[in-house]
């Protein structure tokens, strides 16, 4: 599903952000990707939805080689993928409804039939009574939750979650992986990046550890050594 | 279809939820184009009473009174044939004293004594009105090298001659000052209209990226940009007319007593071309605005 071949991200100042990585995720893994701050997970992340792009390596998503993905391809590759970020990144001037129907409405669906999905996703995170709020009157469990239901809305095939409990107190985080679990649990690849031990310890999935741009660890059932 | 809805929708709720930018936007756009339609209609004006002065600008070639009838005839026909003549009027002495009679009704002496001469008291003449004011002096000329030279006794333009010379003059200062002024205008406008579009854009800088993350193309997230400048235009172009029709009904009275003589009324030029003002004011106010979220809105589409 998702596929890092000697993949390096250089800079022009001459850091390297990602050195020689390399690793394949297969369909429905649930993977936390660790490391301190600095050490290149973010990056890792970039180069899957395409925000930056590798030195030198490939990159490939679904069979897809993205490595050279041209520019008017990146909203379709984007659309594929669920994206979760620790900031939320919600549309501030739109409501719950909105934010998650923007999901839908970018890949051109009917009104119909966003009318017909938004509450049942709504549902699904816990927020139905939610729907006419703006993000400010929501809490950052809830938030998080509408960022969620944004991702999950077009039934993506991979899940990327970007520090997803970065913000958030330690129920509310455990809930927001309650909520990542039943996602895998119904096919979709979770790809999770974290800094966060008691989590990535919690799940007892495959882990993956970057350090200073290299992977130094990938267990099938591991937990957060650094 | 529906994709059409939804950039309206989504044009509508920038408008609506950025109400005050939207409000600024809309009132500079607005001074924008009162001030390109100032400039405009002091064009309009100064044309017109550049128009109406040369409009009276003649000449009149008085004929000695021994010249036969046939031979002034002649004259208005060598005249007439002049490229550079418009019109010529023949006046016979007895029209001439038919008109001096009418201008002088009143004056009961003059026309007691008048009715003592012959009704050829006045000299024949031709008045010559020339395509254009520069043309004058050419037709002079002509009319100087010609044999009907000699039949003349007088002619009434070396008057005018300084007047059309400074006319022209003053044309030609007008015409660059209007395109100067215009000009200047114009730009103050456009860098104005421009930097407010770009804090209204910039005020979006964060959610334009969020909707490049979440797959968004660059024409789905420009669509209702460009589609809230032209309403914005729109309505400047509609709020410019109707306060301009206010204004020039208002001041007619004062416009047309200032033209007097010259039958002049701009509202009534307003309404009879006030489809020439809306559209432009549309098209130049959709423009400067619809270019400038174009191009304020490509920096932050690079995600």
């Amino acid at each position: 599903m998702i596929e890092f071949h000697n993949v390096t991200k250089s800079y022009p100042d001459g850091t390297h952000a990602l050195q020689n990585a390399s690793f394949s995720i297969e369909p429905g893994e649930f993977v936390s990707i660790v490391g301190q701050s600095g050490a290149g997970k973010t990056t890792v992340a970039r180069l899957i939805i395409a925000e930056e792009f590798a030195s030198k390596g490939k990159v490939v998503i679904g069979g897809w080689d993205i490595t050279n993905i041209k520019h008017r391809q990146i909203p379709v590759l984007r659309r594929q993928i669920g994206v979760v970020f620790q900031d939320f990144k919600l549309l501030q001037r739109k409501t719950v409804y909105e934010n998650v129907a923007f999901g839908l409405e970018v890949c051109g669906t009917t009104p119909e039939k966003i009318a017909k999905i938004v509450p049942q996703v709504l549902k699904i995170v816990g927020l139905q009574g939610k729907a006419e709020k703006f993000p400010e009157q929501l809490s950052g469990g809830e938030q998080q939750r509408v960022v969620i239901a944004r991702s999950l809305v077009h039934r993506p095939k991979i899940l990327l979650a970007d520090e997803p409990t970065g913000n958030l107190d330690t129920i509310t985080a455990n809930e927001i992986i309650d909520l990542l679990l039943k996602i895998n649990q119904l096919g979709t690849t979770v790809v999770m990046v974290t800094h966060n031990p008691d989590i990535v310890n919690r799940l007892q999935k495959r882990v993956i550890t970057i350090e200073k741009g290299k992977i130094i660890a990938d267990k099938q059932k591991g937990s957060y050594h650094l | 279809m529906s994709s059409i809805i939804r950039t309206i929708r989504f044009a509508a709720q920038h408008v609506w939820r950025n109400l005050w930018l939207s409000v600024v936007t809309l009132f500079l756009l607005v001074l924008t184009t009162i001030s390109m339609t100032l400039v405009v209609g002091l064009n309009i004006v100064g044309g017109q009473i550049i128009t109406a002065i040369e409009q009276k600008v003649e000449i009149d070639l008085y004929f000695y009174q021994y010249v036969p009838e046939q031979d002034v005839l002649d004259a208005q026909e060598f005249v007439r044939g002049l490229p550079e003549t418009q019109s010529v009027q023949y006046t016979s002495p007895q029209d001439a004293l038919k008109e001096f009679k009418e201008s002088h009704a009143d004056d009961t002496a003059l026309l007691a004594s008048l009715s003592e001469l012959d009704d050829s008291v006045l000299p024949a003449s031709i008045t010559i009105k020339a395509t254009e004011i520069s043309s004058y002096p050419a037709i002079l000329e002509s009319i100087k090298n010609s044999p009907y030279q000699e039949f003349v006794d007088r002619t009434d333009y070396s008057d005018n001659s300084e007047m059309i010379s400074r006319i022209e003059e003053l044309t030609r200062i007008a015409n660059q000052s209007a395109l100067v002024i215009s000009t200047i205008f114009l730009i103050i406008s456009i860098i104005v209209i421009f930097n407010t579009l770009r804090i209204t854009i910039y005020n979006y800088r964060e959610e334009i990226g969020i909707m490049k993350l979440v797959g968004a193309t660059n024409s789905f997230i420009r669509l209702p940009f460009v589609l809230e400048g032209a309403l914005l235009g729109a309505l400047a172009a509609g709020i410019t007319l109707i306060l301009g029709y206010g204004l020039l009904f208002l001041t007619d009275d004062s416009v047309r007593a200032f033209f007097e003589g010259y039958n002049f009324s701009l509202f009534a030029y307003a309404k009879t071309y006030w489809y020439y003002f809306f559209f432009g004011e549309m098209i130049g106010a959709i423009v400067l605005s619809v270019v400038s979220s174009m191009i304020a809105i490509t920096r932050y589409l690079k995600v």
